[in-house]
C-alpha cells in the first residue's frame, strides 16, 4: 500500500471516530425556549359511597345457608370537577375520576401547562361532584371542595408545581410567591 | 417489477462504489464495511466488558455523583466510560450497515427470516439498553429519557397511576426507581445474548468476530477517541425546571426532540411503524414465488453417503439419513424450509449429483462445454471466471481486454470439474474472480471454492490439472481496474510459461458417474 493510501486511511478512520465522538455529544434545542410551566401533579383518596339493598326472600333462598347475608353492598366513587383558570384566560374543566378498571384506585392529577414567564395568576378547584340521589353520604379523607387562588413569578423554564397536601388537606404551589 | 429490487440495486449501487474505495485504503481484508455483523458483536462485547466495570463504582442512592467520582478517575474511570459509551455509540453503526448490506444483497427473506427479524430485534434491544444507560447518569439526557418514556408508557392503558407523576419532583422520586432502571439495563443485555444466539441459530460455523487485527484497531480508535474527547458531566437532572438546550447522544436520542413535540399517539405509531416495516423486510421484499431460486435437490440414486455436501452447507440445510430397507448406506437430504439455494453443495459434490435443478455439476459442466464450443480457444486465450456479484463488474461484458469472460453465479458453487475442462480444452489460463471473502452473499463460497482448488477439499481439483494455469483473486463489484491489473499480471506470467497444449479428448471422470466422458472441442 502506497504512503498516500496509508495517510488517506488513517485520515478517514480518524474522522470516523470523530464523528462518532461528535454525534454522541450534541447540544441540540429541546423545545422549551424561555417558557416556563405550571403543572398539577397529585394524588387524592376519591370519595367512596355505597348502595345497600335488602335482599329477597327468593333471592336468599337461591343462595347457600352459609353464604346468605341480609343485604348486598355495591361501592362506587365520585368524580371530581378540576377547573384552572391562569391569568385572565377562559376556564378549562376536567372531570378527574378515580384509577383502574373499577375506578376503585385513588385518584391522579397530572396536568401542564405551558406559560410566559413573569407574574401569574393561578386559579384552580376541584371541586367533588355531587353524590346521586338516594344514596348514602360519601366517605372520603379529601374535602369536597380544594380551591386555590393565587399569584406568582415563574421564572423562565421554571416548572411551578401545584399539588395537594394530605396533612393540611389544601392545595399549595411550590413557586416563588409573588412580590 | 417488484418495487424493493430497484431500491436493493440503487443501495448496491453506491455499496460498490464505498466498497472499492475502502479497499483501496485497507485491503479487503481490513474492509470494516465486509464484517459489520462481526464488528457489532465484538462493540457490544466491549460494552458489556466495560459496563461490568463501571458497575462496581455505581451508587443507586446517589447516581449523578457516583457518574462523576467515575468521570473524575482520569486513570481508570473516564477514558473506561468514554469507551462504554462510544463502543455503543459505533455498535449502532454497525448494525445499520450490516441490515443495508443484507437488505440490498437480498439476504433477508426465506430461510433468512429468522434472523432478519432477531437482528431487527437486536437494534430494538440496543436501542432500549442505551435508554437505560443514559437514564442511569441522571442528567438533563437522562431526566429528558425518563421523562418520555413516562409520557410515553402513560398512554398505555396498562398502569393505574400515571408514571409521569413520579417526575414531578425529586421527593417524588420512588427510591425503586433507579434500582428498576438499572436492572433493566443488566437484564436486557442478557436477552441481547439469547437474541443473538437466535440471529445466529440457522448458520453453519457462525463468525462472531473480526479478524483480530481489526477488532484491535476499531477498539484502540475508540480508546484514543475517549482519551481525546472525554466524556463530560452534563448538568445534573432538575425536575423543576425546563431545559432549553440538551447535550444528547443523537445515535440514542436522535428522536427525542421531535417525539417531545408530537402527541404519545403520533409517536407510538411512528415507533411501530420504524419497527413493523423493517421487521416485515422478509415478507415485503421476498421476490415473487416464481421468481424464488428453488432448492437443492439431491439424487438419492448416487449419493455416496460422503458428508461433503452436509459438511460445507453454510446454512445447516443438509441432513445426513439412513435410507430404510438399505442397511447403512446413508445419504444426504435437503430441507428446502431451510436452503437458501446457495448452491455451494453443487462444488461439493463429486458425482455432480447435489444442487439446486439445472445449476448440478452436470449442468455446470455442458454450459462451459458450450461456452468452449462457440469458438475453439485460442494458445494465448485466457478465461476469467467471474463472480455476477462481484468481479468488477465485468460479467457484463463478454470480454475484458482480450479474455473471455465467463459468468457464474458464485465461484463458490462451481464445480471443479468445469474449471479442469477450461484448462485442458486448451486456454491459456484461468483467471478466477471472486467477491471478497468476507463478502460472499453465499458466506463460504470463496473459502470452500480455494479449498477445493489447493487444499483437495471434495470435490477437489484433479491433480492432473496444472495449477499455474489458475489464479485466484478477489474483487468487489466497483473494483474493475484491479481485476484489469489482475489480468495483466496473469497475462504476463503465463506468458513466461510458455504455450499450453489442447487435449484432443477432454474426460472429467467422476466417481459413480461415466456418462460425463465427453469430446473435447478443439
Amino acid at each position: 500500500m502506497t504512503l498516500p493510501r496509508r495517510i488517506m486511511g488513517i485520515a478517514l478512520a480518524g474522522g470516523f471516530t470523530l464523528a462518532v465522538g461528535a454525534l454522541s455529544n450534541t447540544s441540540v434545542p429541546v423545545g422549551a425556549g424561555d417558557s416556563a410551566m405550571v403543572r398539577l401533579a397529585w394524588r387524592a383518596t376519591p370519595a367512596r359511597v355505597r348502595h345497600c339493598r335488602a335482599l329477597t326472600p327468593e333471592e336468599l333462598a337461591r343462595i347457600p345457608a352459609h353464604m346468605r347475608r341480609t343485604e348486598e353492598c355495591t361501592e362506587t366513587t365520585l368524580p371530581y370537577r378540576l377547573t384552572i383558570q391562569l391569568d385572565s384566560g377562559p376556564p378549562i374543566t376536567l372531570s378527574v375520576h378515580a384509577a383502574g378498571a373499577r375506578e376503585d384506585r385513588p385518584m391522579y392529577v397530572f396536568q401542564e401547562w405551558r406559560v410566559l414567564p413573569g407574574f401569574r395568576t393561578i386559579r384552580i378547584r376541584f371541586e367533588r361532584e355531587p353524590a346521586p340521589a338516594g344514596g348514602a353520604e360519601p366517605l372520603s379523607d379529601t374535602p369536597a371542595l380544594l380551591v386555590l387562588d393565587t399569584a406568582a413569578v415563574i421564572a423562565p423554564r421554571q416548572i411551578a408545581l401545584v399539588g395537594y397536601d394530605a396533612d393540611l388537606r389544601r392545595l399549595v404551589l411550590q413557586a416563588r410567591p409573588a412580590p | 417489477m417488484h418495487l424493493s429490487r430497484p431500491v436493493e440495486a440503487g443501495i448496491r449501487r453506491l455499496l460498490s462504489r464505498v466498497d472499492a474505495a475502502v479497499n483501496r485504503l485497507y485491503g479487503w481484508e481490513g474492509n470494516p464495511l465486509y464484517q459489520s455483523g462481526t464488528i457489532a458483536a465484538a462493540l457490544l462485547l466491549i460494552v458489556t466488558v466495560t459496563g461490568i466495570y463501571l458497575l462496581f463504582f455505581y451508587r443507586l442512592g446517589d447516581p449523578y455523583a457516583s457518574i462523576a467520582r467515575i468521570t473524575d478517575q482520569w486513570w481508570g474511570g473516564r477514558w473506561i466510560r468514554g469507551l462504554h459509551r462510544y463502543a455503543s455509540d459505533a455498535a449502532v453503526v454497525a448494525i445499520l450497515v450490516h441490515a443495508i448490506r443484507l437488505y440490498a444483497q437480498g439476504r433477508s427473506w426465506g430461510p433468512r427470516a429468522l434472523a432478519w427479524v432477531s437482528g431487527v430485534s437486536l437494534l430494538a434491544l440496543v436501542m432500549i439498553c442505551g435508554w437505560t444507560g443514559y437514564v442511569m447518569i441522571w442528567d438533563v439526557q437522562g431526566q429528558l429519557l425518563a421523562q418520555e418514556g413516562a409520557r410515553l408508557l402513560d398512554r398505555l392503558p396498562i398502569f393505574s397511576e400515571p408514571i409521569s407523576r413520579a417526575f414531578v419532583s425529586e421527593a417524588a422520586l420512588p427510591s425503586a426507581f433507579f434500582f428498576l432502571n438499572l436492572f433493566l439495563h443488566v437484564a436486557l443485555p442478557i436477552g441481547l445474548g439469547l437474541v443473538l444466539w437466535l440471529h445466529v441459530t440457522r448458520v453453519a460455523r457462525p463468525v462472531l468476530l473480526p479478524p483480530k487485527r481489526l477488532a484491535w484497531v476499531i477498539t484502540g480508535a475508540l480508546t484514543a477517541l475517549a482519551l481525546v474527547r472525554p466524556v463530560v458531566m452534563e448538568p445534573r437532572a432538575d425536575l423543576a425546571s425546563l431545559h432549553a438546550q440538551a447535550t444528547l447522544d443523537l445515535f440514542y436520542s436522535f428522536w427525542l426532540p421531535a417525539a417531545m413535540s408530537l402527541s404519545p399517539d403520533a409517536v407510538w405509531a411512528l415507533t411501530l411503524i420504524a419497527w413493523v416495516v423493517p421487521a416485515l423486510v422478509p415478507w415485503w421484499a421476498r421476490p415473487r414465488a416464481a421468481e424464488r431460486p428453488p432448492a437443492s435437490v439431491v439424487d438419492e440414486r448416487h449419493c455416496t453417503g460422503c458428508e461433503q455436501c452436509y459438511l460445507d452447507c453454510p446454512y445447516e440445510a443438509i441432513a445426513m439419513l439412513s435410507l430404510p430397507g438399505e442397511g447403512q448406506r446413508m445419504v444426504a437430504r435437503v430441507d428446502p424450509s431451510l436452503c437458501v439455494s446457495c448452491g455451494l453443495c453443487t462444488g461439493s459434490c463429486a458425482p455432480m449429483r447435489v444442487g439446486p435443478p439445472a445449476r448440478t455439476g452436470r449442468d455446470q459442466l455442458a454450459q462451459v462445454k458450450s461456452f468452449t464450443a462457440g469458438e475453439a480457444p485460442s494458445a494465448d486465450a485466457i478465461v476469467i471466471v467471474a463472480c455476477q456479484r462481484g468481479a468488477g463488474g465485468i460479467t457484463a461484458a463478454a470480454g475484458l481486454d482480450g479474455a473471455k469472460v465467463y459468468p457464474v453465479e458464485c465461484v463458490g458453487n462451481l464445480h471443479t470439474s468445469s474449471i479442469e475442462y477450461l484448462v485442458r480444452s486448451g486456454v491459456q489460463g484461468v483467471l478466477i474472480v471472486s467477491c471478497p471473502p468476507r463478502d460472499c452473499w453465499t458466506r463460504e463460497g470463496v473459502a470452500w471454492m480455494e479449498q477445493r482448488l489447493y487444499h483437495e477439499r471434495e470435490a477437489e481439483l484433479q491433480a492432473r490439472v496444472d495449477r499455474r494455469r489458475i489464479r485466484v483473486v478477489h474483487a468487489a463489484a466497483g473494483e474493475h481496474v484491479e481485476v484489469r491489473h489482475a489480468l495483466a499480471a496473469f497475462r504476463a506470467e503465463l506468458g513466461a510459461m510458455g504455450q499450453t497444449e489442447a487435449e484432443a479428448d477432454v474426460s472429467v471422470q467422476r466417481a459413480c458417474d461415466t456418462e460425463l466422458t465427453t469430446s473435447g472441442s478443439s
